[in-house]
């Protein structure tokens, strides 16, 4: 297995699990530090840190310098795809909704009558 | 002048909540009639590729809804939960799960708002978790896969520019 290939294993497993793509949407909002990204989640530092390693192996995040905090932010691709997820959903309710204009306007038509 | 029929939709960064906001040209009474009838719901809810094969509704507080919308490529996507309260023309509260996460139940509140002439719908979706949250915004409305394989190509050449950090690591 090439390097590229073993890269991208990583980065798919890495979203396959939904506390890590929140994550991942959390950090779309600006850095974070392990604390302040336990606390919304729920879950203890050393269970945030754990994802955070496997976020940064995929190299989806990138984490600061400074020892004590160690800030993690989210890197260029990733946003992209947090983006992307909600533009889906988006697309879902968009259509929906325009569908929903056309419903609209048979009811009023038949209540005009 | 007539507000724009734009879908806004904001999922907060640290709440387990999404909000959707949406203007109709249509009365609070008819928008609330055509999220509340059967045989409405199906001909608007979902995107147009898909089709409503299932639109159970027991329109009343404490009776189940069930959907079920099946894609072009035979995948069927089931969406269930229970109405809490309705206020006629108002207010819609019911609680919401996506089939295949049977464990993270949603609760949304509809509000049909009077404005301009018309109505501005507002759903507030709100997860106990913000896994849960992104498990419904993230896997509820496409094929997982598909949208992994678009992303995979992209890192590929971001992979390989950055094999130098992997060397270091």
């Amino acid at each position: 297995m090439n390097k590229s290939t073993a890269r991208l294993d990583a980065t798919f497993s890495a979203l396959a699990d939904p506390t890590r793509r929140a994550i991942l949407a959390r950090l779309t909002a600006g850095e974070a530090s392990v604390t302040e990204l336990a606390k919304p989640f729920d879950l203890s530092q050393p269970a945030i840190s754990k994802h955070l390693k496997v976020l940064e192996r995929a190299g989806l995040i990138s984490r600061g310098r400074d020892a004590q905090r160690r800030p993690c932010r989210i890197e260029g691709p990733a946003l992209g795809e947090v983006t992307r997820w909600l533009e889906r959903y988006r697309e879902f309710w968009d259509e929906s909704f325009d569908r929903l204009d056309d419903v609209l306007a048979e009811l009023k038509g038949k209540q005009g009558k | 002048m007539t507000p724009m029929k734009r879908t806004k939709i904001v999922a907060d960064p640290v709440e387990p909540t999404i909000l959707i906001t949406r203007w109709f040209d249509a009365p609070p009474n008819l928008v609330f009639e055509a999220a509340s009838r059967p045989e409405l719901i199906k001909r608007w809810w979902g995107i147009r590729a898909q089709q409503m094969i299932v639109c159970e509704v027991d329109h009343r507080v404490g009776g189940r809804w069930r959907f079920v919308l099946r894609s072009p490529d035979g995948r069927e996507d089931g969406f269930r939960g229970v109405y809490k309260e309705i206020v006629p023309n108002l207010r819609l509260i019911q609680t919401c799960i996506y089939e295949p996460f049977p464990d993270l139940e949603a609760i949304e509140t509809v509000n049909f708002i009077a404005d301009n002439g018309g109505t501005r719908l507002e759903v507030f979706v709100r997860h106990t978790t913000m896994q849960g949250r992104d498990a419904h915004l993230g896997a509820a409305f496409e094929e997982m896969h598909t949208r992994l394989a678009e992303l995979l190509v992209t890192l590929d050449d971001t992979a390989r520019s950055s094999d130098r950090a992997d060397a270091r690591a």
